[in-house]
């Protein structure tokens, strides 16, 4: 997060910001603890980024076995060169759908040594941007998703959300595997 | 004495020096003041155990110093940190005093008696002393509400330097001094060995394609060889000559070509025969190495069956009965981690033999019977699985005393229950919250049902049977693979899916025709020498998506047969894979909560295959019924439960805690109606039904052991369970809730929302 800095320092990044921009948003020069440096993937139609320090690496598709009885949002289980890996439909965790008919990679996450794994529909290459233009997310989303999202922001005429990783792989509902039988699977 | 103290030295000198560090390093952490709970927690059973085996072994000065450390952690535990440094200073110096009693069992032959016979003289009386009496010192303080005030006399809670210093200094050395011929090695470590082991077993199987390969080319090269022959025939036949030029030149090319196809031949046998005579040593190798990894983890069944002669003991002479143990099987060996996991559920069978079978002398002798009741523990290998059982020849199960029980506890109605047979009354004894017992007081901690049993049997990729004979005891026989690790497993497909079955607990495989195949009250059902088994489709009962195309109604139909003695099912399954040795791996944290699976593998394809705890779907079957339309069917049942919810009444004067208790008890699916005392309770009781009351205990107008009293005294409410959730953890008022009649008591300072629930769910079941 950025600290309190003074005010002629402030101005300085700023303007060297707008600057970036112009020059195709290549921000080498603001110092790396500025910066995020995230992996943008899609689900559906929306776009959502992970930051890099949370991803271990991205797999391409392979068959997952469905573990039965487990809510639709645990798509199952993935064998990882030896090591058993639980995998998510994130989106129907945001309840905003399903990829698992239409998945393409699995994002391998690592984060505070929960590992896991999220369908992804398509991934592009890490990128940087400064810090200063993630805002917080809009008033509008609630629910599940409002939880899991820290901010948004544009990158190349999308609007990306930032997934809370913390959040997420701590949240009580994803470590769960009770099936609700009220819903079914 | 029971048994030989002396083999069980190291074991227990060991076991006590782990629990000493561990209880050092967590006392670190909680002075720094980043313990939790948990850590506490953890480290009361750390002193806790040693306090056990301490006493079982007859160190008593070592028990009397770990009893007092209990009790401060006990007294501590459920405080907020930061916990006062007097506390952590005087748990050190318990600790200190531990370490060196500890260290002296082992020193000399004549350190041994001493200790054995009576306690060190020069150290315990004192510092015990001093020690208590620190402690309720500080109890004292820590129950004020001020902060704790240094003790005025500091000295008093540490042994005098001096007695410090001699005894400290002198063990120092002899431990440094120890020859080391073992190596004590985190059982994790092992486990990644075994597991690395089992990798290894398992990919020695991939090279049996390659080696197909091989032989295929091998067969290619004396086709090409055979075609050359025939080509050289043709060439040289004078007859007809092919080629008008000189046959020669052909002829030393076809010789050149015959040459290297002999060659290739020759290589290709070599390496062919090279590479299988690698992966036969290969093979011995990595089974050799495998067995030896997990010979390092397998113990002595006697590490644990000699715990119970002296258990056995204290029981009988606390109930006053005479039993006599008999072990049998002492030698077989087992995975360490099999043997700690059977180890509660084992004593908890035992008690219950003692308690609830072995009758009292005077009985025995009026039924003919010797006056010493007997308890058979055994245990034997068979094949890749071991069977243990514990035999009394007491009075045998009171189907009676279980069908009060089942009534009581509203698990089926009257008209159901007349209906069951003796075998399926009896099954209730493993049901969640079937439990004879007065009250309960602790969920979590020691008291195991035989649910907890059972469960823990299940996990364990094992079954449990029971057999009852009435007046004449009772036999229940636990059957458990010899280790968790490496699994012979049968391979199925349900639906699609490849799943593994432990093959130690499959009777049989069935091929069965359609004609075979009869119905009864909706379930498929299949006579077998003179026995009707159920046929449960295993797709259905996982909920597995169903596969389109699938016509078995005309095909045969494939079925595997499981469970013991009294209750067999035949799982439907779509077709056999064969059997294979399984690296049996674990799931991630929240998958372990799936009841129906016990854990996961890795298939020679690289996919990963769930392992099914036969157990569980043995459980789920009895209670399965057939849905016509599964996706409907769950909402079906939902809506069903939805209308005959269990109620439960909260009573309590307090606002806060009401809207807690009501919120918790909701979140988890009953109905909740509150009350603000007693009396306002009562009032309810009579008007409305309720399966279950929630009470405090201090209230207006009527408390809460009125209330309970006046509920239980009352013909119409007294069959309604009772918990009281108290502030107050006094064993007084423990007694005065079993008096009134409670079924449970629930400190609040203890008070989780889990157990809560917990305990709900055991007195009238989950909804």
């Amino acid at each position: 997060m950025a600290k309190q800095r003074d005010p002629r320092e402030e101005k300085r990044l700023r303007t060297k910001e707008i600057a970036l921009d112009i020059n195709g948003g290549d921000s080498s020069e603001l110092p790396e603890s500025d910066k995020l440096v995230f992996l943008p993937f899609s689900l559906a139609n929306e776009w959502y980024a992970v930051e890099v320090n949370y991803l271990r690496e991205v797999v391409k598709k392979i068959p997952i076995t469905i573990v039965p009885e487990t809510p639709g949002f645990l798509a199952g289980v993935i064998n990882l060169r030896g090591e058993i890996i639980t995998v998510y439909d994130l989106l129907d965790y945001l309840g905003s759908g399903s990829t698992k008919g239409s998945f393409t990679r699995i994002l391998i996450i690592n984060c505070e040594k929960n590992i896991f794994g999220l369908l992804t529909d398509t991934s592009k290459e890490v990128t940087r941007i400064p810090k200063t233009k993630i805002q917080t997310p809009l008033s509008v989303i609630n629910g599940i998703k409002r939880e899991s999202v820290s901010g948004i922001f544009d990158y190349q005429d999308k609007m990306i959300s930032l997934l809370d990783m913390v959040k997420i792989s701590h949240s009580p509902r994803l470590n769960s595997a009770r099936w609700d039988r009220s819903t079914g699977i | 004495m029971e048994f030989d103290k002396e083999a069980f030295l190291d074991t227990f000198r060991a076991e006590a020096e782990e629990h000493l560090q561990k209880i050092e390093a967590g006392l670190l952490v909680i002075e720094k003041n980043e313990g939790d709970k948990e850590l506490m927690n953890s480290l009361y059973r750390n002193a806790h155990s040693l306090k056990g085996s301490s006493s079982l072994m007859g160190f008593d000065d070592i028990c009397e110093t770990a009893h007092s450390m209990e009790d401060l952690f006990g007294e501590i535990r459920d405080l907020e940190p930061p916990v006062d440094s007097q506390i952590i200073d005087s748990l050190l110096n318990l600790l200190d005093q531990l370490k060196v009693q500890v260290d002296e069992l082992g020193r000399t032959p004549e350190a041994n008696e001493k200790t054995l016979s009576k306690p060190a003289e020069k150290t315990e009386p004192k510092v015990n002393q001093s020690a208590s009496g620190v402690i309720e010192k500080i109890i004292a303080g820590a129950y004020s509400e001020k902060p704790v005030e240094v003790a005025p006399e500091p000295v008093a809670a540490k042994p005098e330097p001096t007695t410090c210093q001699d005894e400290i200094t002198a063990p120092v050395c002899p431990i440094g001094a120890k020859e080391m011929d073992t190596i004590r090695v985190a059982v994790a470590k092992l486990d990644a060995l075994l597991n690395l082991a089992g990798e290894m077993v398992v990919n020695k199987l991939s090279f049996e394609s390659p080696l197909n390969d091989i032989n295929l080319f091998q067969q290619k090269i004396h086709q090409f060889s055979s075609i050359i022959n025939d080509l050289k025939e043709v060439v040289n036949d004078e007859s007809e000559p092919v080629v008008k030029r000189d046959n020669g030149e052909l002829n030393v090319y076809l010789q050149e070509l015959e040459n290297l196809v002999i060659d290739m031949k020759d290589s290709t046998f070599h390496v062919y025969e090279n590479l299988k005579e690698i992966v036969g040593r290969l093979d011995l190798v990595s089974n050799n190495m495998q067995q030896k990894i997990m010979a390092a983890r397998m113990l002595p069944i006697s590490t644990i069956f000699n715990l119970f002669p002296r258990a056995v003991r204290d029981m009988a002479k606390e109930s006053d009965k005479q039993v006599d143990l008999v072990l049998r099987g002492e030698e077989v060996e087992l995975d360490k981690k099999i043997i700690e996991d059977i180890r509660e559920p084992l004593m908890h069978l035992i008690r219950n033999a003692v308690d609830h079978g072995i009758e009292p002398v005077d009985t025995r002798i009026k039924k003919g019977k010797k006056p010493q009741g007997q308890i058979i523990l055994a245990a034997s290998a068979e094949g890749s699985h071991i069977n243990i059982s514990i035999e009394d020849d007491g009075a045998g199960i009171s189907l009676e005393s279980i069908k009060k029980t089942i009534l009581r506890r509203q698990l089926v109605d009257q008209e159901k229950l007349a209906g069951m047979s003796q075998s399926e009354i009896l099954d209730f004894i493993f049901h969640p919250g079937f439990s004879t017992r007065e009250i309960i007081t602790d969920v979590s901690g020691r008291g195991v049902g035989m649910d907890v049993v059972k469960k823990n049997i299940g996990l364990l990729k094992g079954l449990i049977a029971i057999e009852n004979r009435l007046g004449r005891g009772v036999k229940v026989t636990l059957k458990l693979p010899l280790t968790l690790t490496i699994i012979q497993a049968l391979v199925i497909e349900v639906r699609g899916e490849l799943f593994c079955v432990p093959l130690s607990l499959i009777e049989e495989n069935l091929r069965l025709s359609p004609e075979e195949v009869t119905w009864a009250e909706n379930n498929r059902v299949i006579k077998l020498r003179e026995r009707i088994i159920p046929l449960v489709d295993l797709g259905a009962l996982l909920r597995l998506p169903a596969v389109a195309g699938q016509d078995e109604e005309n095909d045969r139909i494939t079925a595997i047969l499981v469970g013991s003695a009294e209750e067999r099912i035949g799982f439907i399954v779509d077709r056999l894979h064969g059997k294979r040795e399984i690296v049996s791996k674990s799931l991630s944290e929240n998958l372990r909560s799936v009841r129906k699976i016990s854990g996961a593998t890795i298939l020679s394809d690289g996919r990963v295959s769930l392992i099914l705890n036969i157990s569980a779907l043995l459980d789920s079957a009895k209670s399965y019924r057939p849905e016509k339309e599964p996706a409907l069917a769950g909402d079906a049942i939902g809506k069903a439960k939805r209308k005959n919810r269990r109620r439960i009444l909260v009573v309590d004067d307090s606002l806060i805690t009401r809207q807690l208790e009501k919120d918790i008890l909701e979140s988890a699916g009953y109905e909740v109606e509150t009350a603000v005392d007693g009396m306002k309770g009562l009032e309810r009781l009579r008007h409305a039904k309720f399966d279950l009351v929630v009470t405090d205990v201090e209230m207006p107008n009527l408390d809460g052991f009125e209330l309970t009293s006046a509920i239980k005294t009352s013909g119409a409410l007294s069959s309604i369970p009772v918990v009281i959730v108290t502030s107050m953890q006094d064993d007084k008022d423990k007694a005065r809730g079993v008096q009134v009649g409670a079924d449970a008591y629930v400190v609040k300072s203890d008070f989780e929302q889990k157990n809560l629930v917990e305990i709900v769910g055991l007195l009238i079941g989950e909804n």
